[in-house]
């Protein structure tokens, strides 16, 4: 797909703003949560090995 | 079996040893029975005593006779007091009852300490080695942990001050 044909634009942009929000969410409700929660009990663990 | 064969047949050093009685309790049992066994030595001592006085043998021998009169006559009409101890023994069982009821109440509450202790102890022989925990296992042990990542996330707070300095930063760009 020639990516810089304007006729594509409006496709490319729909998909992109597409995946990025859905990788917003996904990172908000799964992977920073899993994430911080990973952080949070090794801080924890770290002050009851203290 | 009457209650008199039994309270004979209680071996009381068997019964502080079954039941692994200490301190006071076993210290009371032992008095008491030492004060049981007292009480009946007295009561075998006073059997044995003769019960009825030859006034006949005391008038030939002593020459006031009127003295000897005058104590048989007040012998003759001695009559025994019954005492009411119905409220003693009302006492006595309101004591008992009162006694049972506490015995109860520590024996469920020694039973409840058994069954903690023994959660305790199936915690303790289940637990998992600390290398192998995972993240759910804390969430699961300290609820505090999980509470704190809802708080982070509603505050949109993503990363945990002094993470980085303990364990590297994490950060690629």
């Amino acid at each position: 797909m020639p990516q810089l044909v304007p006729f594509f634009f409006l496709n490319q942009m729909f998909w992109g703003y597409l995946i990025i929000l859905i990788m917003i969410i996904l990172s908000s409700k799964f992977v920073l949560p899993r994430v911080l929660s990973i952080y949070l009990s090794r801080m924890f663990m770290l002050k009851l090995k203290k | 079996m009457s209650a008199k064969q039994v309270a004979a047949k209680l071996d009381y050093g068997q019964i502080i040893h079954t039941l692994g009685l200490t301190g006071t309790t076993a210290n009371s049992l032992l008095a008491f029975n030492r004060r049981n066994e007292a009480a009946k030595t007295k009561v075998a001592q006073l059997e044995q005593q003769p019960t009825s006085i030859d006034f006949s043998h005391y008038r030939s021998v002593l020459k006031n006779q009127k003295v000897v009169e005058e104590i048989e006559k007040a012998i003759k009409s001695f009559k025994p007091i019954n005492y009411d101890v119905s409220k003693q023994l009302k006492t006595i069982e309101a004591f008992e009852t009162v006694a049972v009821k506490n015995a109860e109440a520590t024996q469920s509450k020694v039973s409840e300490e058994l069954v903690a202790l023994g959660k305790t102890l199936d915690n303790i022989q289940s637990a998992r080695a600390f290398e192998e925990l995972v993240v759910e296992d804390i969430l699961k042990a300290a609820p505090e942990v999980d509470e704190k990542v809802k708080e982070f996330i509603s505050k949109s707070r993503w990363d945990v001050p002094g993470y980085s300095e303990k364990f590297g930063s994490t950060v690629l760009m």
